[in-house]
């Protein structure tokens, strides 16, 4: 019952006020049930904080990390040919996926879609610190206006150093042992 | 173990707070640290209120989302201390200075003393000192 009451409001702010955005994760909210309803009522719906970001046009914290993760490699991406633009485009990434190596640098896996000059590039990419200071990107299902291009893949590799995402783990690590171990 | 976590008092227990499959923990500098025990072997995920070393994760606005295999898991607020189930089917928990909210559960100013496990969280409810459930991998660290 609440939950309906929720809907019947929003959609009473956003008419009242000429648009509005609920988030929430309840079903009765985000299915495609309420779809029309709320897209006559100029409801915009989003499942978290990130996506109601996304659909303002803001970068999300993932968004965000996996622009500077790509930022690091992108000259040398498109040394490598792909037809990519100049400025890295902020919001083309999904499925992404990030761990934290030991000293917590960001092991990144995304999947991208951009628009460049000859069409849209589409594809998966790997990208980690293979060495202390080499970056590996490995891509994969590389498709440029729906064609494969060139393999289809890509591997690379640069001397950089990946942006770390979570402080190194040995101190943490070894307080969470002494309370475990109960010397704390 | 003894500990005091979330304004209870743990003394003599091997895991304080068992919240499904995994034993959270709380140090010193209050940061929580979150251990799977559901494998062979223990599997810290979130290390002192950050992802552990492999462990698959989302950042977003309010904190981290901890992944297995591409599926969500669950959601973890540092600054809120809060826990919050998206795929496991658990009560949210937030550990405070003034004490630890299970769901719509407030727990306050016990004291645990001997049991396997402290506070025990499962789909079915909420125990407080409790036997260390079978099948769970012990709580140490390699």
């Amino acid at each position: 019952m609440r939950d309906l009451v929720i809907w019947a409001i929003a959609l009473r702010i956003a008419l009242q006020d000429g648009g509005a955005m609920l988030v929430s994760r309840d079903e009765i909210h985000s299915d495609e049930r309420g779809s029309d309803e709320a897209t006559r009522a100029g409801l915009l719906r989003a499942k978290t904080l990130d996506d109601a970001l996304d659909q303002l046009g803001r970068v999300s914290p993932a968004g965000a990390l996996a622009r500077s993760v790509l930022a690091t490699i992108w000259s040398e991406l498109r040394a490598a040919g792909l037809p990519l633009p100049d400025d890295m485009p902020f919001r083309r990434f999904s499925s992404l996926q990030f761990v934290a190596d030991g000293e917590g640098r960001a092991d990144t896996r995304l999947s991208f879609e951009i628009i460049t000059a000859e069409g849209k590039l589409s594809g998966g990419a790997h990208i980690f610190q293979a060495t202390p200071t080499t970056i590996q990107a490995n891509l994969t299902g590389l498709n440029l206006d729906g064609r494969q291009w060139r393999m289809g893949s890509l591997s690379l590799t640069a001397d950089h150093e990946l942006p770390k995402i979570t402080s190194p783990a040995a101190d943490r690590m070894a307080d969470l042992r002494d309370i475990i171990e109960g010397r704390q | 173990m003894n500990l005091r976590m979330g304004s209870q008092v743990f003394l003599n227990v091997q895991i304080p707070l068992l919240w499904g499959e995994r034993a959270i923990v709380q140090d010193a500098h209050d940061r929580l640290s979150v251990v799977d025990l559901s494998g062979e072997r223990a599997n810290v995920e979130v290390l002192a209120d950050e992802p552990a070393p492999g462990v698959g994760f989302r950042p977003r606005v309010d904190g981290v989302v901890i992944l297995q295999k591409g599926v969500e898991l669950y959601s973890y607020n540092p600054r809120e201390k809060t826990l919050s189930s998206l795929s496991l089917g658990l009560p949210e928990v937030q550990i405070s200075a003034t004490g630890t909210r299970i769901g719509s559960n407030w727990f306050s100013g016990n004291v645990v003393e001997g049991s396997g496990v402290g506070v025990a969280v499962s789909k079915e409810g909420v125990s407080l000192g409790a036997p260390l459930p079978a099948g769970l991998a012990r709580l140490t660290l390699q």
